[in-house]
């Protein structure tokens, strides 16, 4: 490794080194080296089953690596599965929520045990409205909320818990384009501030449009890793497609 | 961090609406339990009261007989209800409530409610203490058994462990917030229960009331911990199970085994191993042994007469007439010491019987948390076999205190008499009557109940160890997600 290199996975707030996990004998993922600086939005592509959910779920320990090392904030997930999770915050493909609590109660429980308490009210709700979600929302029960607004509350809870790192399990998928975009502008904002952030999506246009890099998965293997700004959307998408018939 | 999590689980518990509903209808079975069980207190111990009140002035306005007719005569010992009997009647349905104290007889204690109990009576059956034992349980599981398979289905575990809570404050403060939801059930109950056993219930006897805030304390502290060690199996299992369908049925099974069959498989066992005689066999013992004794009712029987040859030759005398103690008075002692050696054999071996399958009973306790708390609330309340066992005792040395005072009379008052003459012609009156102080039963202390219930009270101590000892094993090793 070259000391540019070096300074680099240094710096680098998400960072896999020779991650393998397998599932009864099968390689789920097959030596990822991966490393995301603060300020870049990492989305990473490919079918379903192709490691893309495997990697997520090993940074956040919530799947124990067969081999190599994931790390947040330069501290091994296995080794401070709870301080590294003070740094990051995780979105699903649908945030899961209290259906008999309201929205500023989720979210308040959630900050609450991340570590802040000392969040006013006002404070809460004013997550709440920069993440999209209107004050009369934020009072109703959870259980009533479409799946725009739970994704909503938890980005609250993402900016609440002023993560550096996010971690995106295909969380815009099935959301209505206006939703998607909103989305897309608060990813792009919290990356101005420095968050590193691992997004797996289907979603080859917001990929393009919000990702600074782009990695396509397949078999468990990172098959490809490049700058977004090198590549236009029709390139990207006849590289994907070669990639998956292959 | 606890108390938060704690909150959040009580607040989503009540908002959920099913528990509060489970929990009306357990606090209704409850208090309804407590309101019934205080009313039938309240009478029956009116109705002992006053039968002892009658039954003494019976004794004391006999008039003038026979000290040995009054002896006949007999009295009824009325076995009084401990304070926390409406509570929990436990055995007392089964034991008898009353004996009857006579001359040459050990009577065993008779009228179980039990025996003539209607149809009707099933319904008073549930006593407060079968609510607590039995249901309360239920109501445990129902609130914990998806407390954590729930969070993983749901995907809000994963949430969490994002969040970076560790697992055992996640797992205790949901224990915390599963002991807040119960006692939103539980305190209402025991507070409505206090106010109306309190109002419906007068107890007028000083000593009943010996040690009852103690034995209040102890036996709330039985019931806390039964409820813990529920809480902590019921937790332990929803993290363990794969879904929370898989944890319901599991620790429904469990309350199927443990509250109704294993307790049914011990008792049965019990009876088996340590079989007692049949009432006949007891009746056949009891007249075997009294047939050695001097027949003080028989001349012509050989025992009497040799009895009567041996008293002649001890005082050197001719006739009993000439005995320096009335002959009647010596032959019903010695008739009655036989009887005493004959009935502390043959019911001391009944009562070591019970003791022994009690014992056993208890052991199986070890399978079974119900059948501990069983044991010592029953014990507590004063509602045991050992208690109905104390009173037979305590009855029977009164009974033993009277003949004794009653038959002295006549050795003393009838001498120079022939056996005729002081059978039918020595009469003793009220002052003799009044030698003999009314019967008064109290019930053991809490120490010496305690000291009977070493083994329950230890096997207790294991369930809620070992349980809080898996929750806290179990709590470490929450999956996020099923693998």
């Amino acid at each position: 490794m070259s000391k540019s290199q070096t300074d680099k996975a240094n710096q680098s707030l998400i960072r896999a080194v020779q991650l393998c996990k397998k599932y009864n004998g099968q390689p789920a993922l097959n030596s990822l080296n991966l490393n995301i600086a603060p300020g870049e939005i990492y989305c990473l592509l490919g079918a379903n089953g192709a490691g893309k959910s495997t990697t997520i779920n090993l940074f956040l320990d919530f799947i124990k690596p067969n081999s190599g090392h994931a790390f947040i904030d330069g501290m091994d997930v296995q080794k401070h599965p709870i301080e590294t999770k003070k740094s990051l915050a995780y979105i699903p493909e649908i945030v899961m929520l209290y259906r008999n609590l309201t929205g500023i109660e989720n979210l308040r429980y959630f900050s609450t045990l991340a570590g802040h308490n000392h969040y006013t009210d006002e404070e809460l709700y004013g997550f709440l409205d920069h993440a999209g979600l209107q004050n009369d929302a934020s009072n109703k029960r959870v259980g009533g909320y479409s799946k725009g607004m739970r994704q909503k509350v938890g980005i609250a809870i993402a900016i609440a818990k002023k993560a550096k790192v996010l971690l995106l399990d295909e969380p815009t998928s099935g959301l209505d384009p206006k939703a998607s975009n909103e989305f897309s502008e608060l990813l792009l904002s919290m990356s101005a501030n420095g968050v590193s952030i691992l997004m797996a999506t289907h979603d080859l246009f917001r990929a393009k449009e919000t990702g600074t890099r782009v990695g396509i998965m397949k078999h468990g293997n990172l098959v490809d890793d490049l700058h977004t700004e090198d590549i236009g959307h029709a390139d990207l998408e006849a590289l994907y497609l070669k990639h998956m018939h292959d | 961090m606890i108390w938060i999590i704690a909150r959040k689980e009580f607040t989503e518990t009540v908002r959920d609406g099913r528990f509060l509903l489970t929990g009306f209808v357990v606090f209704f079975l409850f208090i309804s339990a407590i309101g019934v069980g205080a009313i039938r207190y309240t009478e029956d111990q009116a109705m002992r009261q006053d039968a002892t009140a009658e039954e003494r002035e019976l004794w004391l306005n006999q008039g003038k007989k026979g000290p040995h007719a009054a002896g006949h005569y007999g009295v009824y010992a009325f076995k009084p209800a401990t304070p926390l009997a409406f509570f929990d009647p436990g055995y007392n349905d089964y034991t008898g409530t009353l004996q009857y104290l006579e001359a040459h007889r050990e009577n065993q204690a008779s009228f179980k409610p039990a025996t003539d109990g209607t149809a009707l009576q099933r319904f008073g059956d549930l006593s407060g203490a079968m609510v607590l034992q039995l249901l309360i349980p239920l109501l445990i599981f129902l609130l914990c058994f998806g407390m954590v398979t729930g969070e993983r289905e749901d995907g809000t575990l994963r949430q969490l462990m994002s969040i970076g809570v560790a697992r055992s404050k996640l797992i205790w403060g949901k224990a915390a917030g599963a002991g807040l939801a119960l006692s939103a059930v539980v305190l209402p109950c025991v507070l409505i229960g206090a106010v109306l056993a309190a109002v419906f219930i007068k107890v007028d006897d000083p000593h009943l009331m010996i040690g009852f805030p103690t034995k209040l304390v102890v036996i709330t502290l039985v019931y806390v911990v039964f409820f813990i060690t529920l809480t902590a199996i019921a937790l332990s299992v929803s993290i363990r199970a794969k879904s929370s369908a898989a944890a319901l049925t599991t620790l429904l099974a469990f309350w199927i085994v443990t509250a109704l069959l294993v307790p049914r498989i011990a008792s049965d066992l019990s009876k088996v191993i340590y079989d007692l005689p049949s009432s006949f066999e007891l009746a056949e013992a009891v007249q075997k042994g009294r047939a050695e004794g001097p027949h003080a009712h028989s001349p012509n029987h050989p025992n009497h007469k040799a009895f009567k040859k041996k008293m002649l030759e001890k005082y050197n005398v001719e006739r009993v007439e000439d005995l320096p103690f009335s002959f009647l008075g010596l032959a019903l002692e010695e008739d009655e010491k036989v009887g005493y050696e004959v009935f502390d054999r043959t019911y001391g071996h009944v009562r070591r019987t019970f003791v022994k399958q009690n014992q056993l009973h208890e052991i199986f306790g070890l399978l079974s948390p119900f059948i501990a708390v069983k044991t010592l609330s029953n014990a507590i309340a004063g509602t045991d076999v050992y208690h109905s066992n104390d009173f037979s005792k305590s009855a029977e040395a009164y009974r033993r205190q009277m003949v004794t005072i009653l038959n002295e009379d006549i050795k003393k008052k009838a001498v120079g008499m022939s056996k005729y003459e002081s059978t039918w012609g020595y009469k003793a009156n009220k002052s003799l009557w009044e030698q003999i102080p009314p019967f008064d039963y109290d019930p053991p202390p809490l120490a010496t109940v305690l000291g009977h219930n070493k083994l329950p009270i230890f096997i207790l101590i294991i369930w809620l160890v070992g349980s809080l000892a898996l929750l806290s094993y179990s709590a470490r090793r929450v999956k996020t997600v099923n693998q």
